[in-house]
This record gives C-alpha cells, structure tokens and sequence, in this order.
C-alpha cells in the first residue's frame, strides 16, 4: 500500500512538470479575448490553492484534521501541478489513513506528543497517563497502536517506568489493525526492554509469537537465550567441581598422610607452568597485536589451573585399573575446561562468542 | 630423567610442534580467510607472517609441555615420537609451501 | 627506517643465512661422518642454531620493508617469484624450527649418554668394590676357618694331658 501510495505520489509530479497553462506570449489566431482570460482564471486558481494548501497547514497544527483533509483536497483539485501538491497529497492521505473515530484519537495522540516534548514532567506524566487511558478504547486503526509505542517509550525513556512500557508496547506489537512498521518497531522496543531487565526468556516468548515480525531481533535473543543456558550450565559444572574437589582433597589426605601431602601431590609444576602459558602467552600475542581483550585468555588460564588441580586429586583418591571411574574423571574434567573457557571469554568479552552463534 | 634433560627435550618437542603448526595455520588461513591478490594489494598495514609465526610459537609451547611430561613418564617414546613429530612437520611444510604458499 | 638501514640489514641478513646454510650442511656431514665425535657435533650445531636465530631475526626486521615495498612490485612484475618468496618464508620458519629442535634433541643425547658413560663408570667402580669386599670376605672366612682349626687342634692336644 505504502509503495503504492509513493508511485501515484511521483506520477503526479512528473505529471505536474509535463502538463502546462500558457501564460502570455502569442495567442492562437481568433482567440485573443479567451486566453488572456484563461490566464487570469488560472493565476486566481493557483492563489486560491496556495491559500487553501496554507489554510490546511494551520488547522493541522491546530488539530483540526477534517478541515485540514478537505482543506488539502480543495488545494489539489485546484491546482494539480503545484509545488506543495506533493506535500499536500501525502499529508491528507496521512491524515485520512489515521481519521478513525473523527479523528479524536489522532487529536489525543498529537496533544500528548506535543506535552511530551515541551512540558514539564508532571504534565507530561499526566497527558502519558490520559493517552493511556484512552487507548484501549481507540476504535481499529493505526492511531492505537503509535499511541501505544508513544506511551511506551515515554514510560521507559523518560518516566522511569519501564514494567509498564513492556505491558503497553506488548499491546501495539499485537494489535492487528496497526501498520506493519509501528507493530515490528513496538516489538523491538519490547524484546529490548526485557533483555535489559534480564528476562531474556520473556523476550524470546515475545518474539516467537510474532516471528515474523522481526525475524532479526528473534534470532539475535535466541543467541542471547543459548548463552544463558550455556552460562547456567557452565556454572553448575564448576560448582559441581568444587564440591567433588572438597571431598576428594580430604580422601587424598586421608590416604596420603595429611593436607600437606594431598596438596604437593595436587599440585604439580609442570601444570601449574602450562596453565600460566596458556592465559599468559596468548594475552601477550593479543596485546602485541593491539586489538582484543587478553583478558579471557588470562582466565582461561587460571580456570584451566584449577581443574587440573580437581583432575590430579580425583587421580589420587581413585582406584587404579577402573576404566569406567577413569572415563568419568576425564569427561568431569573436559566438561570443566570448557565450562572455564566459556565463561572465561564470556564474562569478559562476549563479542567473541558471536562468531560462534553464541 | 634428569631435569634438565626433561626441559631440553620438551624444547626439542615444542620446536617441532611449532613447525606442524605453523603448516597448519597457513593451510586454515588460505581457507578461510582468503587473501587478496598481491599483486593488486598495496601496503598491507599488519604482517600476517609475523602473527602466524607467533601463533605457531605459542602452540608449539603446547607440544613443550606435552613432550616434557611425556619425558618423565616414558623418556623412550617421548623420544620416538620426537623423531615422527620431526618427520610429520618436515613432510607437512613441503607440502604447504608447495600447495599452499 | 632509512633506505641504508634497509640496504644494510638486507646484505646482512643475506650473510647470516649463508653462514646458517653452511652451518646446516656441516651439522649433517659431521653426524654423518663423525658420529662419534658428540660434543663437536653439539658445538658446531649450536654455532648453526645462533646462526639461525641471527637470520631469522634480521628477515623478521626486514619483513615490513618487503611487505610495504617490495611485495605488491614483485607480484606484478614476476608472480612466480613472488610466490617463491612466500615459500621460501614458510620454509625459513621451518629451518630455524626444526635446526632448534635438532639442536634440544642432540644436547639431550649428549647429557643422556654422559650420564650413561658415568653410570657405566659408577656401574664398574660398584662390580670392583663388591668383588674387594667379596675378596676380603672370602679372606676372613679362610683365615677364620684355618685358626678355627688350629685352636681346636690345640684343645684336642691339651686335653689329652689335663682336663677339668
């Protein structure tokens, strides 16, 4: 529809350039007294319609939208090719396509927008709060739903309410009668402000149910999603490593004839020398290259110390020649340099795990 | 093994993992991140070489500290596996330098 | 940095590759050869692995000046050479590699059959002290026995005479 409007909007013009009214210069043979006439009429023509196109602009600043319609019409239809025919022609099939309810809504919209912008936060807060009011109760169209969006970013930007924006915006996302645009820019707006809050699964409901709307931002939070659950899991993995640590150091110690023991048999040099590598190394060539954070190598560094460290006292606390106790202590310990590394690179600098549709 | 002995071998293991390595890196670098013509590139700010070279460095500290482990556990394959990782790196660097200059 | 400076660095990077080539061809003749001879293989392989380093390290200072000048003029010019160069890059970095490991493999061969020599000396100190002990062992057994003997013969002859 939108593209339609746009190339009846530019036919007209280059119409308008083609078509001209003679203005002076030799009249055809016999008709001297008609020309000079017609000339007369179509310059008073074109002085009514600059007036009625002006007389338009005022009621709708004014907020008189069915006087400034006709007042729009009237100019075309006066004078087709003029220079504001354009203007004129988008602005009334603007006002006509947001004329639902006589133009009361619009009327309520525009009034609120114009208290946003210039009053002060109280009146503000109370034109928001009217608008809010009234929505719900807007007939079908397109005004409901960018009364919504204007509401909703009032509460978030500049009210400080943000738990009622979502609701709000929720409303014009799903409101079937509001143009395309306004519904996938109400969507966002929402998946956004609920990713802020944290309540990513919130944002993904929300954008599956209208998938495609803004197919996009849904890809882009379910990304979000799958690190959350990554993180969650990685993090339960480390913990479930330090509890499996705490009892197997104390076994070892038993078994080994005290702390001090278990804790030079846990740790060894050579570990502790390729752990300190790993981050220290690659946070050096990362700074040498002077882009990227060396940051999550030097975590990841330490993070694989430590499990290194769970591994070798699970190691003594085991009974040798169990292949299956074996297999299971190699699988805890990948699990948990894995888990290390990615909230290594997570917790520091996410951009990394884009690449890989994290 | 005698510590030093474990450390010089380890070297020796990292040297000759940073050789495959570094085959390696530039295999996966024409792969997936295809140069431009060099003939129409002009003034490349940052030398891919040196990064790759580092790169290699730094996985072959990998293969030290595998190899020096391995020293102190079993001297004797760590050593035959010294010999086939030389001979892997030689075969794998004529080969890149050949298909994939 | 200035033009002489390249110029400079390019013969002596030419210089020191040359004397690593050399060094190379030497290593492998003298293993070949002289085997035998560790230590002087290990030093001259040492010399070979400096010389390495040396021509590694002045190709690395050259390497912007060929990739900022040199590179986009020799490809256009010549593109067979131009990759040429590229391989003889990732050959470069193979040599000085694998010289390095070479060098760690050959002075770890040197402290393990030293300590093999030593533990060989030690082996046959330990077989010559254990065979001393043996010897006086034997010694004080035979010396035992035969006083042994001969304080029991005297006993016998005493007391046939007088007895308690």
């Amino acid at each position: 529809m939108q593209a339609t409007r746009r190339l009846a909007l530019v036919a007209a013009v280059l119409l308008g350039m083609t078509v001209r009214v003679p203005l002076g210069g030799a009249a055809p043979p016999g008709t001297a007294p008609s020309a000079a006439s017609s000339s007369a009429a179509s310059e008073g023509a074109a002085s009514r319609a600059v007036a009625r196109f002006e007389e338009a602009e005022q009621a709708r600043a004014e907020g008189r939208f069915a006087e400034a319609v006709r007042a729009y019409r009237e100019a075309l239809a006066a004078e087709p090719s003029a220079r504001f025919a354009p203007v004129a022609r988008a602005r009334a099939e603007d006002l006509e396509a947001h004329a639902e309810g006589g133009f009361a809504p619009l009327l309520a919209l525009t009034s609120a927008r114009r208290a946003l912008g210039s009053a002060a936060e109280p009146e503000a807060r109370a034109a928001v709060e009217a608008l809010a009011r009234d929505l719900r109760g807007f007939p079908e169209g397109r005004v409901r739903a960018e009364a919504a969006v204007l509401v909703g970013e009032a509460w978030w930007r500049k009210l400080g309410d943000p738990r009622r924006a979502v609701e709000v915006l929720t409303f014009a996302a799903e409101d079937a009668a509001g143009d395309p645009l306004t519904r996938q820019l109400a969507l966002t707006e929402a998946s956004a402000l609920l990713r802020e809050r944290g309540e990513i699964s919130a944002a993904l409901a929300l954008l599956e149910r209208h998938a495609a709307l803004s197919p996009g931002a849904l890809a882009e939070v379910r990304r979000l999603a799958r690190r959350g659950a990554l993180r969650t899991a990685s993090i339960a993995v480390l913990a479930s490593l330090v509890v499996v640590f705490v009892f197997a150091f104390f076994g070892a110690a038993r078994r080994l004839g005290g702390m001090r023991f278990a804790q030079r048999a846990a740790v060894r040099p050579l570990m502790v020398g390729f752990s300190l590598y790993l981050g220290g190394a690659a946070a050096v060539i990362v700074r040498l290259r002077g882009e990227g954070d060396p940051r999550p190598f030097l975590w990841l560094g330490l993070g694989v110390l430590a499990v290194s460290i769970v591994a070798r006292t699970l190691a003594l606390t085991s009974t040798r020649g169990r292949a299956a106790l074996t297999a299971a202590r190699v699988a805890v310990c990948v699990a948990g340099v894995l888990a290390a590394a990615f909230l290594s690179v997570e917790r520091t600098d996410a951009s990394y795990l884009a690449s890989l549709g994290l | 093994m005698r510590k030093l002995e474990q450390v010089a071998l380890g070297l020796a293991g990292g040297s000759a993992t940073a050789a495959l390595a570094y085959a390696f890196l530039r295999v996966a670098e024409r792969a997936l991140l295809p140069e431009a013509n060099p003939a129409i590139l002009i003034g490349v700010e940052r030398s891919a070489f040196a990064f790759r070279a580092l790169s290699a460095l730094y996985f072959g500290g990998f293969g030290a500290f595998g190899f020096a482990a391995l020293a102190l556990a079993r001297p004797l394959v760590a050593a035959r596996l010294l010999r086939a990782a030389v001979g892997l790196a030689a075969v794998a660097l004529v080969a890149q330098a050949a298909l994939a200059p | 940095m200035s033009e002489d400076a390249i110029h400079l660095l390019a013969r002596e990077h030419a210089l020191a590759s040359w004397a690593a080539v050399a060094g190379l061809l030497a290593t492998a003749w003298m293993m070949a050869a002289r085997p035998h001879r560790r230590e002087l293989v290990l030093a001259v392989s040492a010399s070979t692995a400096v010389a390495l380093a040396i021509s590694g390290a002045l190709g690395s200072m050259l390497e912007g000046a060929y990739r900022a000048r040199l590179r986009q003029p020799l490809f256009t010019r010549a593109p067979k050479l131009g990759w040429l160069f590229e391989r003889k890059e990732h050959l470069a970095f193979g040599a000085i590699a694998l010289g390095f490991c070479g060098l760690s493999s050959l002075l770890v061969a040197a402290l393990v059959a030293s300590r093999a020599r030593r533990a060989a000396k030690e082996r046959e100190a330990l077989e010559a002290l254990a065979e001393e002990l043996a010897r006086a062992g034997r010694l004080g057994w035979v010396v035992s026995a035969l006083l042994g003997v001969a304080a029991a013969v005297a006993s016998a002859l005493v007391a046939r005479e007088a007895r308690l």
